[in-house]
């Protein structure tokens, strides 16, 4: 009995572990702004851009720093809470945007809005083709696994997107007239957050707040869905209104945030694993902490990737992969160790 | 004895000048964008049996309008034999299985270096010029080139200013890169150099504006497509580091191989600088 | 009056009639059994009246008023829903999953108060399951489990519960306890239609049983009436082992000393 209630024994007070993670985030970001690839006197770049002029310094730390680190943050949070919406969805602990097709849909999307040259007739058009592309893939790994997928079956559905999507974006990309093709597949599959400026941000932000508001308010209809569909529905549930309102939640938010960021990959899977014990396993409870528990682990990858020598290129996705895959595996052992 | 040693050698010479001369190569065949150009510089019309594929691209090759006169090779083996070359030019990415089959099978094959400097693309002209039996227009071809070059350097400011030639993702070209001596030579700096790129190799955003270019160039190869990384040569901090001076495109074809059209963009880059 | 009434209700899948014109009442304080073979179409008709199903035909009422014209809050207020092979999919406490049955009275925003805290806590006393609170609710036994889900179910605070073999897979003694909690909340004022399998404990607790077959209704009343040889012969195809037969020997020869002492051991 003593082992029993030690498991949860981690569960933390809700209202202290949002304060916790939020602190955590907005240190993230300061520190963030405090590193790059050359130390610049951060508190005179602050003042600097105050003033009206632009100097090196002020355009640094707003142009360059402020944009990489909003982006990282909002893309992490996404990734975070859309992972979080997809494992309470599905009830299945290894859905998350990466292995369901969403963030490779997403990427698809955007490279053919590029390609095609609609990149520049509006500003929206990127972000929108991200989310039909993250809409398209998550429906079709949802009709191919079925509604209640067992794990093996979702994950072998987003196998066969994830690579059919990888199929196009080489595909589009080795017919565009650009040296740089295989250099853009390998950002689309792995994702990074650095070199942007904040219009990239503006784009990529009203689908990442839409589809966030299109979450909020459900997690008590997952809670109920903890007890499988029909208890859900005898509680006064709508479940297919839920379903389709996540799916399209998370097409908005997943495919604004990777038709500027690129695939980055296990942010989804693993932050709602470590964070779920914390709110009791309660899915409901879990979705804002793991937004920002999103926030904060892509904004940790980045700030690590900066901490590497000069002039070594590492992207934020490689970073990610590096240590979610592992975690990944040790998932599937987890669960396969369950089911014996 | 050293008398008798140098007639010797003078004959010898004269002998092979002789039988070179009478195998004036007729039917040349090139494999690569690099040595496509050189051959359509300085070929009579009638030595060219086939350019690469490239050739007639307008973005990479400097002679694609000469070009489409020529029937194109993809470099596969089959098709280079068919066309019965009594000489190959190379470049240095040509296969090397291609290369060594070729040779085995008899023909001749010259493989042309890579160039990252006007010297060896004074060179590649001149043996290039030696092979097509065509020295005087070689000749020609350098001299024409090396007076634009000096003319331009007169001309050009003696304070260097900074400044960048700035790719796609981040790209650069440091020491020891065609750009790299254009800018030296038309009163510019280097910034990547100076950060220490060797080479063709990436610099940092924060890197470049701290360095405070007051110009940048591109020679970015897919003007007209959109993508992610062409989207990176639009950040606001670049213009706003230059003032608002826009970014200068020197097109992709003076780069991607050296010859004599690098005074073309060494003019286009002192102009910048004598504005 | 009847509480919740269907008339003619009939599901059809795929050209498969699973039921058939069936009719059903449920008064105020009743313990329905519905009985029958499996895939006589007791869960469906289960499933039916909870309004989780879509009817081929048939109207289900709920107070006197189309089901359907309900908001889906309002009817899972009323109508507490039992499913077969209750399970969680995450590892949570029994606690927080007994206080999911508040769910139909909290708004999207709204979080358990006070006065919900205290129903969960007497759900959970009702059920005795307050002692294992803070247990991993997949770490229980198959009749804690059970025990459980009926105070996730009473903590809806339902006129009405829908228990869908409640009692399958328990040993004797906890599925008499099942039925116990069940017969309490009919007998403070609510009532329940309850699937079963086992016949005897359906006799002895409900005070009506439907007897259903091929997705129609063979027989309807009190246990007696419904539990003849006949209906037995024709549904279940049994005979008799003597020829004393009578339906008294459905009755229970034993029952759970909570129920006998009157208080609950806690």
């Amino acid at each position: 009995m003593s082992t029993l209630t030690a498991k949860t024994a981690s569960e933390m007070n809700q209202g202290m572990l949002l304060a916790l993670l939020g602190l955590l985030v907005v240190s993230l970001v300061v520190i963030s702004l405090f590193i790059g690839s050359n130390p610049i006197p951060v508190f005179q770049a602050l003042q600097e851009s105050l003033d009206d002029t632009p100097t090196v310094l002020s355009m640094i730390l707003t142009e360059v720093r402020l944009p990489r680190a909003l982006i990282a943050a909002f893309a992490g949070a996404t990734l975070g809470l859309c992972g979080a919406v997809m494992q309470g969805l599905l009830r299945n602990p290894l859905a998350s945007p990466g292995l369901v097709g969403s963030s490779s849909g997403a990427a698809f999307g955007a490279v053919a809005v590029l390609y095609f040259g609609l990149g520049t007739t509006f500003w929206a058009a990127l972000p929108l083709g991200g989310m039909l592309g993250a809409l398209g893939a998550t429906l079709l790994v949802y009709l191919l696994a079925g509604r209640d997928a067992s794990i093996v079956t979702l994950i072998l559905a987003g196998v066969a997107i994830n690579s059919l999507a990888l199929a196009l974006i080489s595909l589009l990309l080795n017919l565009a007239p650009s040296p740089y093709a295989v250099r853009e597949i390998v950002l689309w599959m792995l994702g990074s957050v650095a070199s942007h400026s904040m219009n990239e941000f503006w784009i990529m932000l009203p689908g990442v707040l839409l589809g966030s508001l299109l979450v909020t308010g459900n997690g008590r209809a997952l809670n109920a869905l903890t007890l499988g569909e029909d208890t859900a529905r005898s509680m006064g549930i709508n479940i297919v209104r839920l379903r389709w309102q996540l799916f399209l939640a998370v097409a908005l938010a997943v495919g604004s945030a990777v038709s500027i960021t690129g695939a980055i990959g296990f942010v989804g899977l693993v932050i709602p694993h470590l964070l779920r014990p914390l709110v009791g396993y309660m899915p409901g409870r879990l979705l804002p902490v793991s937004a920002l528990g999103g926030a904060a682990m892509l904004l940790m990858a980045d700030i690590a990737i900066r901490l590497f020598p000069a002039g070594t290129e590492i992207k934020v996705g490689v970073l990610t992969a590096l240590v979610g895959a592992p975690f990944f595996l040790y998932l599937i052992l987890k669960t396969r160790r369950a089911q014996l | 004895m050293m008398l008798s040693r140098s007639i010797l050698i003078l004959l010898l010479a004269l002998f092979s000048a002789n039988t070179l001369g009478a195998k004036k190569p007729m039917r040349v065949v090139s494999t690569n964008l690099c040595t496509d150009q050189l051959l359509l510089m300085l070929a009579e019309p009638g030595q060219i049996a086939s350019v690469s594929h490239l050739a007639v691209e307008p973005e990479s090759s400097y002679m694609a309008e000469q070009a489409k006169r020529y029937p194109l090779n993809h470099a596969e083996v089959e098709e280079l034999l068919t066309l019965k070359p009594d000489l190959i030019v190379a470049g240095a990415f040509t296969k090397k299985a291609t290369v060594n089959l070729l040779r085995e099978l008899g023909y001749r094959v010259e493989v042309f270096p890579l160039t990252s400097n006007i010297a060896e693309i004074k060179r590649n002209v001149e043996h290039m010029a030696q092979l097509l039996e065509q020295r005087a227009k070689g000749d020609e071809l350098v001299q024409e080139m090396e007076k634009r070059i000096s003319t331009v350097q007169a001309e050009v400011p003696n304070r260097a200013l900074p400044s960048l030639f700035y790719q796609p993702r981040g790209y650069t070209s440091g020491r020891n890169t065609l750009h790299d001596e254009a800018l030296i030579l038309t009163g510019w700096r280097n910034v990547a150099s100076e950060h220490g790129v060797n080479g063709y190799g990436v610099i940092d955003l924060e890197s470049v504006l701290l360095a405070e270019p007051v110009q940048f160039f591109t020679s970015d190869y897919g003007q007209g497509s959109d993508s992610l990384a062409q989207r990176q040569l639009q950040h606001p901090a670049l213009r706003l580091i230059t003032g608002g001076k826009p970014m200068v495109n020197v097109g992709f074809r003076y780069w991607i191989c050296g010859g004599p059209m690098i005074a073309d963009a060494i003019e286009q880059l002192a102009e910048i600088r004598n504005r | 009056m009847n509480r919740l009434m269907g008339t003619g209700l009939s599901m059809e899948i795929a050209q498969h009639k699973i039921l058939q014109e069936t009719d059903i009442q449920l008064a105020p304080g009743e313990l329905l059994g519905l009985i029958g073979p499996n895939g006589a179409g007791k869960s469906t008709l289960l499933r039916g009246l909870a309004g989780l199903l879509d009817l081929s035909a048939g109207d289900v009422t709920l107070d006197e008023r189309d089901l359907q014209s309900y908001h889906p809050d309002v009817r899972a207020r009323k109508i507490a829903y039992l499913a077969q092979n209750g399970e969680a999919h995450w590892p949570i406490k029994v606690q927080r999953l007994v206080e999911l049955g508040r769910t139909p009275h909290l708004s999207a925003w709204q979080r358990p108060g006070g006065t919900d805290e205290e129903i969960v806590h007497n759900a959970m006393r009702a059920t005795d399951t307050w002692t294992l609170r803070d247990r991993i609710f997949s770490t229980l036994s198959g009749g804690e489990r059970m025990r459980a889900l009926i105070a996730r179910a009473l903590a809806v605070e339902p006129e009405i519960i829908l228990a869908d073999e409640p009692v399958a897979a328990l040993d004797l003694a906890h599925q008499l306890d099942v039925m116990e909690l069940l017969l309490d909340h009919c007998r403070a004022g609510g009532s329940a239609i309850v699937v079963l399998h086992d016949l005897p404990l359906a006799a002895h607790y409900c005070n009506r049983l439907q007897l259903l077959d091929k997705g129609r209704t063979i027989a309807v009343g009190v246990p007696s009436e419904v539990l003849t040889q006949e209906n037995l012969h024709q549904v279940y195809n049994l005979v008799p082992r003597s020829e004393s037969f009578s339906s008294d020997i459905f009755t229970l020869p034993w029952t759970t000393s909570r129920s006998q002492g009157g208080t609950g051991h806690e």
